[in-house]
């Protein structure tokens, strides 16, 4: 039997979960409209870095999935070389790497047969971005570089 | 505990790990308003369905929920800005949290609740947003604000070639400097509180 403090806690209950549904919909709708702005977005960023460092050298192409949870705080892209250097596939990489000026989104190329190469900082000036790479250069830009390439054996590459 | 020590050490909490850009001092403290009035507007709307413990763990929620909602949409303008800061897009919502647990005084009219929780709010706001824009200028040598392509920048002194004013861009830079100025305005506020009383005794 169902007194009336049962009852009103069963009457919560329900509110809160079919608030936290409704919410939860909302949420995987809105975020699955969102990818298409976040990937346009981070490869137009990617693009103006390595034309302000490697001007005319790169285009960059299709979108990458990295398959990680990394997803969220990362983004890659397929690069032409223009030179035609390489034979191997070269990755744009823009990734939030945490500097001693606070979280900074790092662009990196990947030549799958080399090391990732750290290209500049998107949003800062060309000085700014220098000063910071000088002193991240052993710590944190090193350890991405020795990350990035494990990053890719799960990569999936989605054709737009 | 004192109010306003509260309202003030939120909102450091909230700007100290964001790099010192007056850019991302406007989304954080747009996000912090957005999230305090929709915050304001649902415990008053929920008041009379939900009561106890279960109400803080509807809040929290609602407040988690509306944080990823506020990111999302920031994704479609400023997907750079999203990216660069990450987790820290949802400690406005932790602030919020705190600011309510300080301030949780009974209301009669959603209206009533609004202007007295807003009035916080916009405190808060504005020492944010001062306390951004002053770390923009010493450190960066800029005052800058969220682009649609990143960050739009007025640069005035090229930070970069100045040892001391990249040292204040650093987070160990800002949290010294910010230590400094909080001495000072206690030093100084116990200065004018003894003239103050002094000035009390006189006159008796």
């Amino acid at each position: 039997m169902l007194n009336d403090a049962n009852k009103k806690t069963l009457k919560e209950y329900g509110i809160f979960m079919a608030f936290l549904c409704g919410m939860l919909i909302l949420l995987m709708l809105l975020t699955f409209f969102a990818q298409k702005f976040w990937v346009s977005g981070l490869r137009r960023q990617v693009s103006s870095v390595l034309e302000l460092y490697e001007p005319g050298a790169y285009t960059v192409t299709d979108y990458v999935s990295l398959k990680t949870p990394l997803d969220s705080s990362a983004a890659s892209f397929v690069l032409k070389n223009k030179n035609g250097k390489s034979k191997n596939p070269v990755y744009g990489i823009i990734i939030r790497i945490m500097t001693v000026y606070g979280p900074m989104p790092a662009v990196f190329t990947y030549d799958t047969s080399q090391e990732p190469e750290f290209i500049g900082f998107a949003c800062l000036t060309q000085d700014m971005s220098d000063r910071v790479k000088g002193i991240s250069l052993n710590s944190t830009i090193q350890y991405w570089k020795k990350r990035i390439p494990l990053l890719f054996t799960v990569a999936e590459a989605v054709h737009e | 505990m004192n109010k306003k020590i509260v309202l003030y050490a939120s909102a450091l909490m909230l700007m100290i790990p964001v790099p010192g850009r007056f850019a991302y001092g406007i989304i954080l403290t747009l996000l912090f308003n957005l999230v305090f009035l929709a915050g304001t507007s649902f415990v008053f709307a929920v008041r009379k369905y939900i009561t106890g413990t279960m109400q803080s763990v509807v809040i929290m929620t609602f407040l988690i929920g509306m944080s990823v909602f506020l990111k999302d949409i920031l994704i479609f303008i400023f997907p750079v800005i999203v990216l660069q800061l990450g987790v820290l897009l949802y400690f406005p919502a932790l602030s919020v949290f705190i600011l309510t647990a300080v301030n949780r005084k009974g209301s009669s009219t959603l209206q009533e609740a609004i202007s007295m929780n807003m009035k916080d709010s916009g405190c808060f706001s504005l020492f944010a947003l001062i306390y951004m824009l002053l770390r923009d200028i010493a450190g960066y040598g800029s005052i800058s604000f969220p682009g649609f392509n990143g960050i739009l920048a007025v640069q005035f002194i090229n930070s970069a070639k100045i040892p001391f004013m990249c040292f204040l861009a650093s987070l160990p830079g800002t949290i010294i400097s910010s230590t400094v100025m909080a001495v000072l305005y206690i030093h100084v506020q116990k200065m004018f509180t003894i003239i103050e009383r002094a000035g009390i005794t006189d006159e008796k």
